[in-house]
């Protein structure tokens, strides 16, 4: 199989996959929708074994590499923007309150987990001070937000 | 950083595809070296210096 061919493939099974999966979660079929999601991804890295072509090579992580980075921190300003936003409006309705804490909770969650993918690719001892510090700093910042949202003040 | 790859395919008589599948890369890879828009690696650049029986710095021409 090409890669041209495999890239037709994948759009056409992608479009099946989300047809029936409306549906069907549609129709409260969590099981039946969990195993087209299922099936799909199976036939998916199947029909990605079949081709011979090379998919990824240096330059695609190089891009992809900055391209994530990039979606981190235009993701983390968009998060403080609502935060700050929500933050605002809450006195207008309570549901602001909790997204506002939502977002400034998954801007840490994200800077959380690129953090530990980044030691992980990068190498890095974990006894380094330098890290240790810094997911101090985020565990900090997380508890006080997972504490905000789930506990009520008295 | 410049190259003659563009030059060297010519002479030898291949495809960038065909390129592309003897240094195990993509062919939008191989575009890209050409016009000057993708720094390789060395691993990629010694692949390609390889391919064409030439050393890597009369492959590349590495500027200040």
């Amino acid at each position: 199989m090409t890669f041209k061919q495999y890239k037709t493939v994948q759009i056409a099974v992608l479009i099946l996959i989300s047809i029936i999966f409306s549906q069907t979660f549609a129709a409260n079929s969590l099981a039946l929708s969990l195993g087209v999601l299922l099936a799909g991804s199976l036939l998916l890295l199947f029909l990605r074994k079949r081709v011979k072509e090379v998919i990824l090579d240096e330059m695609s992580y190089a891009i992809g590499g900055k391209a994530a980075l990039a979606a981190i921190q235009i993701f983390c300003w968009l998060a403080v923007i609502m935060m700050l936003a929500a933050n605002a409006m809450k006195h207008f309705n309570p549901i602001y309150g909790t997204v506002c804490n939502i977002m400034a909770f998954s801007a840490c969650l994200l800077m959380l987990i690129y953090s530990a993918s980044y030691q992980f690719f990068a190498k890095i001892s974990w006894k380094d001070p330098k890290l240790i510090i810094t997911l101090l700093l985020v565990l900090i910042f997380f508890s006080f937000f997972i504490l905000s949202v789930f506990v009520k003040p008295l | 950083m410049k190259n003659i790859i563009k030059e060297l395919r010519q002479k030898f008589g291949i495809t960038q595809e065909q390129l592309a599948q003897k240094v195990r890369v993509r062919r939008e890879t191989i575009v890209f070296l050409e016009q000057g828009k993708y720094n390789p690696s060395l691993k990629l650049a010694h692949d390609i210096a390889n391919y064409f029986n030439l050393a890597v710095e009369d492959v590349f021409i590495f500027g200040r």
